[in-house]
């Protein structure tokens, strides 16, 4: 099956004339609307399989995002285990070592107090995909009761909480971070929950979406017909519905969550030392980049990496979770629909 | 448009208020601008009484609140606690420096984002297009401090080692030569290169994906196809009819990109020491110097919500098919 994939993937791309050539053909995909019909064929010839293994199967033959889903289970295992593989723990320091070159007793150097720089990449990974991971699980969790409620009972409550959206969405993210975290006293917890209060938007608009779009279905009426209650119809009905672009947003989540308190830890308002961040081992680096510029290229690196791929499999998600579109399609909008999830973060970043 | 213009402008006071008044508090609360005199032993405790007496800080919230908000709209924006200065002109230069940088990195990203958009659509799914796609990735995948530190690294002690320089040829930071008084255009340029650079791979990826996406919509059009058929070259086509059209909602993108960039760039001014609104809300959130930061408060919040009627205006304007009501 998987060399039928690959080959119907080579036909789509060589139905595409005119479009890498230059010529100026757009009617080739206007014409010959490059949609679901066209991929149809690939799936009937197995017997029926279910949505997941659809989306799985589409998922696996994006590379890019299989590989950096592979490179992030292994970081997820390697960060996890810290304490068993970590030569040394994250604040030993030996004064006889500082500020020396990688070599075979430290792999990346040691830092300006001679603690082991890889052992502290490895605990601050730990925490830096931590906040990663929940802020985006939890401003997931916001986002979607938001957006649930703001889509399927509408008027002054839709108006009200998308109000409220718009208003977090304007408002200078860093700023607000810097302001709240200096009143939760940067630890792990307080990072996290700054960190949620401001990453919920962009689900609560997905979601509201989604249910604007399916509670006047029929399928919504005829459950609503045999007595079903507003909860049952909100959580079994239409929810399950807005599990792909939910799943996305928050994957990309993680990506922006990792990159936000990176800054914020580099400008000294995130997670505080001595535990280590990312984030905060750049800071740290900042004064000797230019003797010990390891110290600043491993944190660096690993943040890099870590969002890169993040964001492929984000990318992987939205082609494989998508019905309407083959992959190909979606290649092109991708990175637009990223564009605009991150635009409203950029700055902020920045 | 008049009656929602002025509706928003209405709807904005009230925001500003709360924004200032919830950010006075919390700043209060959480820092001590009298700190520095504790630590110093050769400051008795009365002194310490004395200054905070003399800075109005021992007054209720409320009162000291309000003292505030009076003197700012009679156009009185205070002095710094720690300094003395006159806040208004401080936050005066920190705004324009702060636009030098943004301003920069927006035009260049800009023209950069603009152009390989174009091109991108125009060629879809060529090596460009997808190289472009990959870069887009990068740009929004790459730390800014990070990236800032690596291009001081390569500018400021690479370069000149291996090319055996006098001096760096793009400067690493501040704004201008240290201890020159004389403002010098090439001194300038070259120490905000780096910065504007870095501050425009954060955008840039944004734009051109912006542009591509906005011109395969409009590649598709009845007018575009018009066009094509009266027998307009490619060029005019994409540039007369295309571009123009696509650039609506990028339009309203930068306009709202602008509202925040007035605000500074923290990351980047903090990491090329950069005086601007960015490197000035750090320095008075870490002295707790409320006058300071409730000045840049005011103008930050000011820009972004100005910006944001802009954007709407623009849009309306530009595209006639959109009416508010």
């Amino acid at each position: 099956m998987s060399d039928l994939e690959g080959m119907s993937q080579n036909i789509r791309e060589s139905q595409l004339p005119g479009e890498s050539d230059g010529s100026f053909n757009m009617s080739a995909e206007s014409v010959f609307p490059l949609n679901t019909s066209e991929h149809e064929p690939e799936f009937s010839s197995n017997k029926s399989l279910s949505g997941r293994q659809v989306a799985w199967r589409r998922f696996k033959s994006h590379r890019l995002a299989m590989i950096s889903l592979i490179f992030l289970v292994l970081l997820v295992i390697v960060v996890s285990f810290a304490n068993l593989i970590a030569p040394y723990g994250y604040q030993v320091q030996n004064l006889h070592q500082l500020l020396k070159g990688p070599s075979l007793a430290h792999w990346m150097g040691t830092d300006n107090l001679g603690r082991d720089e890889f052992s502290r990449l490895l605990y601050a990974g730990r925490i830096s995909l931590l906040v990663g991971l929940t802020v985006s699980l939890s401003s997931g969790i916001i986002g979607t009761l938001v957006g649930a409620i703001a889509g399927y009972y509408g008027r002054w409550i839709d108006n009200l909480l998308m109000r409220v959206t718009d208003l977090f969405l304007t408002v200078p993210l860093l700023v607000v971070l810097i302001i709240g975290s200096t009143l939760l006293s940067g630890g792990v917890l307080g990072i996290i929950i700054i960190l949620s209060l401001f990453f919920w938007m962009y689900a609560a608009r997905i979601v509201r979406g989604v249910f604007m779009s399916l509670k006047e279905q029929e399928f919504v009426e005829s459950a609503r017909s045999i007595g079903s209650s507003h909860l049952r119809i909100i959580v079994l009905q239409i929810l399950p519905n807005a599990f792909g672009p939910i799943l996305v947003c928050m994957t990309l989540g993680v990506a922006q969550a990792i990159l936000t308190e990176s800054s914020l830890s580099f400008l000294g308002f995130g997670i505080q030392p001595p535990t280590p961040s990312w984030g905060n081992m750049l800071n740290d680096a900042q004064d000797y980049f230019q003797s010990a510029p390891w110290l600043l290229l491993a944190p660096g690196i690993a943040i890099l990496l870590t969002v890169l791929a993040v964001n492929f499999v984000g990318d992987g998600l939205r082609d494989a979770l998508d019905p309407m579109q083959t992959p190909h399609r979606l290649k092109s909008q991708v990175p637009e629909a990223m564009a605009e999830i991150e635009g409203g973060y950029d700055e902020a970043t920045a | 448009m008049l009656r929602l213009i002025g509706k928003r402008l209405l709807f904005s006071i009230p925001v500003i208020l709360i924004a200032s008044g919830v950010v006075f508090v919390v700043v209060h609360r959480v820092v001590n601008p009298t700190a520095y005199l504790a630590l110093n032993p050769r400051s008795s405790a009365a002194n310490t009484q004395r200054l905070t007496a003399a800075l109005g800080l021992n007054k209720p919230l409320l009162e000291q609140y309000f003292v505030w908000l009076r003197h700012f709209f009679v156009g009185d924006w205070g002095t710094s606690l720690i300094s003395g200065q006159a806040v208004a002109r401080s936050v005066g230069t920190a705004l324009v420096n702060s636009l030098i940088l943004g301003g920069t990195a927006l035009v260049i990203a800009l023209v950069i984002g603009m152009a390989v958009g174009t091109i991108s659509a125009y060629r879809q799914y060529s090596a460009f297009d997808n190289m472009a796609t990959g870069m887009a990735f990068l740009g929004l995948s790459i730390p800014t401090a990070f990236l800032g530190l690596l291009l001081q690294l390569l500018f400021g002690v690479y370069l000149v080692q291996h090319l055996h320089l006098n001096g760096p040829l793009l400067y690493i930071s501040g704004m201008s030569d240290p201890g020159s008084t004389s403002f010098s255009f090439s001194s300038l340029l070259r120490h905000l290169a780096l910065p504007a650079f870095v501050v425009a791979v954060q955008i840039l990826g944004v734009y051109s994906r912006y542009t591509r996406s906005s011109m395969l919509d409009v590649l598709k059009t009845d007018y575009i196809r018009t066009a094509k058929s009266k027998g307009l070259s490619s060029t005019r086509i994409l540039f007369r009819h295309g571009l123009r059209n696509s650039m609506i909602p990028l339009t309203t993108q930068v306009a709202l990109d602008a509202g925040v960039l007035v605000g500074g760039l923290i990351v980047t001014e903090q990491v090329f020491q950069w005086p601007g609104m960015g490197t000035y809300f750090i320095t008075a959130m870490n002295n707790g110097d409320y006058p300071q930061i409730l000045a840049w408060l005011m103008v930050t919040v000011t820009a972004v919500i100005l910006f944001n009627l802009l954007a709407d205006i623009l849009y309306a304007f530009l595209d006639p098919r959109i009416r508010y009501v």
